[in-house]
């Protein structure tokens, strides 16, 4: 089992294993585990200090600040891991060389199970301080029915200034067919996704693209469903994620960069902003955030710092125990039985999927490691339908030995299926704001 | 009472008879009902199974020992342990399992049996809230709980943040993308797509079968507001199609007839692409529609058969 956190400076240590240019002076890399390089990282070839330039370029480019620019980028018909913001000698770094990457960079990496943080990409982590946007829940419920009201999920919590990420699981998923018509009138109506949902900055509704009175052309989505589809049992997770068109932009998921701090070089454009206080773990104040004096353990976002930055800016917090409160936990999903955790080499997989030609109702059971207080949450879906309506419905059981047991049911008439599956660790119920 | 833990959180119970080593992963206990429950038996569930011979030793996560001399292995099978007469817990203990025949009320109240993770349990943790203790509310919040504490049968409380017990990386987002896709109506075209070269899998490292999990939210050109949505939806696919006729003198005329149709949705191609995809028609060829998406993808791999999260 590998190491699993990292607190503190997130340097990673790389060996260059070729370059873009035959002359060797190139902006091209490829190094050994570049997967835990991002666009943005420093480079340093001594792990400490900026690039010493002065030797080989002179003309007042001392103390070089190179950081990465792209990554998978081509240079002459070749794709080489990183491309630096400017070009490095083989003077400096050669072939077979040491580099490292983030050598300047503080902050705190997760390893998922199984994983080495010191050599694992974000891929491989479950928390990643240089990451700006992950899934900090902002708020959680759960509703056994939803009219076309909708639920409010925001409440007296802080303004989001976008709208979410929203995770949810229904009672009925997967496809839905209606047949009617009467008298002179025959209709019908088929939905391969049928847990379909209208998603603001505040609410949750109901949708469907459905056919108006069934007489012709689909038409704009409506805060309704078909009958016999209605909203039944939805758990719900929001996440500080922005998640809607016009949001899809750097100044939401980029880290800020600087174009005026100059104290290690602007050469080949802006860099991530440095030298904030971004972790701490023991008390916080932060008046701008609501927290006085609050114990735990507290990230905030590259550029700010966490005893002043803003809610959406927190990365990792605690929950304060406040309903108003936006932090509600982390979007964290059950490993497999844990047997196969431990046993493995391979990072478990959450899921499963199946494939199914059935003329009667099928079982399928996801072992789940389990060491807590209560039950999983089961997700599930069939992502390829057929012509004809089918249900999957899940039932879990709490074991001996720390295990869950998930059991989900497919019943349907024909058709050949894909059934997904994974089970949550945040339980939706007693955390409701609601 | 600790918020956070940064390093071991804790390690396996253990039973052992100095030569065989087993961790324990649950205990129940058997209550006689004598003017008040009294503990007479501790029934531990074992993480694998054991061959055990003389006292066996049970060694708590801080190092306290007990040790029994009147034990009873069960490899498989149940045992319903009883508060009072009651069974509880409803369906008993399967083995294996080791029944600790001395263990009673006395030596609960000198050497409780606390169970720690089923292995050593290093890494980041925080503590979730306590709903027991306070409202939930300004006033009178939840207080924080213990990130070490376990309940009567050894099970870990809550956490928010678990970095050691388990995987599943809190979606971490790795690229994020926007754009339009239109059909002009009473068209030919009733389907329109585009690729996203995201190059997931070659900058993580993934294999080439991997995908990533990835979040696709679209709205109609009415939802926009000064650039940004005002509202959006999931991936949909629905199709309607009818006829209404009317009778006339004992003949039926057909009046209408619809056969309509629209999806979007992603789809993976690689693991370095997706493609979004837009149908939409009607009875006539395509419908004119145009829709703004958005797409998020992350760092976590596919947890979902290839749909939008």
């Amino acid at each position: 089992m590998g190491n699993n956190t990292i607190l503190g400076k997130l340097r990673t240590q790389h060996t260059v294993t070729a370059k873009g240019n035959s002359n060797g002076t190139s902006a091209y890399l490829n190094v050994t585990n570049p997967e835990s390089i991002l666009v943005g990282s420093s480079m340093s070839i001594d792990g400490v200090n900026q690039v010493n330039h002065t030797g080989n370029y002179g003309g007042g480019v001392y103390g070089l600040y190179y950081t990465v620019r792209g990554k998978n980028d081509t240079s002459s018909g070749t794709s080489y891991d990183v491309r630096l913001n400017y070009t490095i000698s083989n003077s400096f770094l050669a072939v077979g060389d040491t580099v490292y990457f983030d050598y300047d960079t503080y902050g705190l990496k997760i390893a998922k199970k199984n994983a080495d943080v010191t050599t694992a990409g974000p891929k491989d982590t479950i928390f990643d301080s240089r990451i700006r946007r992950r899934g900090v829940v902002y708020g959680t419920g759960f509703q056994s029915s939803l009219s076309s009201t909708g639920v409010n999920f925001k409440g007296s919590k802080d303004t989001l200034g976008y709208i979410p990420l929203v995770i949810s699981s229904e009672a009925n998923e997967g496809d839905f067919e209606y047949d009617g018509g009467n008298g002179g009138e025959e209709d019908a109506f088929y939905t391969s996704l049928r847990n379909s949902l209208e998603f603001t900055e505040t609410h949750i509704y109901p949708a469907e693209e459905g056919a108006e009175d069934w007489n012709g052309d689909i038409h704009p989505t409506v805060r309704s469903r078909t009958t016999g589809n209605a909203v039944t049992d939805l758990s719900f997770k929001v996440l500080r994620i922005p998640c809607a068109y016009g949001y899809m932009t750097d100044t939401y998921f980029a880290n800020p960069q600087t174009t005026t701090d100059t104290s290690r070089g602007l050469v080949g454009g802006g860099r991530e902003i440095k030298d904030k206080k971004r972790v701490l773990q023991g008390k916080l104040t932060n008046s701008t955030a609501g927290y006085s004096s609050k114990g735990g353990l507290f990230v905030s976002r590259a550029g700010t710092d966490i005893d002043s930055c803003g809610l959406d800016d927190i990365l990792l917090t605690v929950d304060d125990g406040k309903g108003a409160t936006g932090y509600r936990g982390e979007e964290q999903k059950f490993a497999l039985n844990y047997d196969a955790v431990i046993a493995g080499t391979a990072l478990p997989s959450t899921s499963i999927a199946t494939s199914v030609n059935t003329s009667a109702t099928q079982t399928f059971t996801l072992s789940v490691f389990n060491p807590y207080t209560f039950s999983p949450i089961a997700f599930s879906g069939i992502t390829t339908s057929a012509a004809s309506s089918s249900e999957v419905t899940t039932s879990v059981s709490n074991l001996a030995g720390l295990t869950s047991n998930i059991t989900y049911t497919l019943s349907a008439s024909s058709g050949s299926f894909n059934l997904f599956a994974s089970a949550e660790k945040q339980n939706f119920t007693t955390l409701s704001l609601f | 009472m600790g918020r956070v833990v940064l390093g071991k959180r804790s390690q396996p119970t253990t039973v052992s008879d100095g030569t065989t080593t087993v961790n324990v992963t649950r205990v129940e206990y058997d209550y006689i009902d004598a003017g008040g429950f009294y503990i007479v038996k501790a029934i531990l569930s074992l993480q694998s199974t054991a061959s055990f011979s003389g006292n066996v030793t049970v060694t708590m996560p801080d190092g306290t020992t007990y040790v029994e001399d009147d034990y009873t292995y069960q490899a498989t099978g149940n045992y319903q342990p009883y508060y009072g007469s009651s069974a509880q817990p409803p369906g008993g203990v399967n083995g294996p399992m080791i029944r600790l025949n001395d263990y009673g009320q006395t030596q609960f109240n000198s050497t409780p049996i606390v169970i720690g993770s089923p292995t050593l349990s290093r890494g980041t943790f925080v503590s979730g809230i306590n709903t027991g203790s306070g409202a939930g509310t300004n006033a009178s919040p939840y207080a924080s709980a213990n990130v070490v504490a376990t309940n009567a049968q050894g099970q870990l409380e809550a956490t928010s943040f678990d970095g050691g017990a388990h995987i599943g990386g809190g979606l971490q987002s790795y690229s994020w993308h926007q754009g339009t896709l239109s059909i002009t109506g009473g068209s030919a075209t009733t389907d329109v797509a585009t690729t996203i070269n995201h190059e997931w899998g070659t900058n993580s490292g993934a294999a080439t079968a991997a995908r990533p999990a990835y979040a696709l939210r679209w709205s109609h050109s009415t939802d926009i507001t000064s650039g940004v949505a005002t509202r959006c939806f999931p991936p949909m696919e629905v199709y309607s199609d009818g006829e209404i006729y009317e009778s006339e003198e004992e003949e039926e005329e057909l009046v209408a007839e619809w056969n309509d149709g629209f999806h979007i949705y992603g789809e993976h191609i690689d693991k370095d692409n997706i493609k979004v995809e837009l149908e939409s028609y009607d009875i006539d060829g395509g419908r004119a529609t145009t829709i703004y998406w958005a797409l998020i993808i992350f760092f976590e791999e596919d947890y979902t058969g290839g749909k939008s999260i």
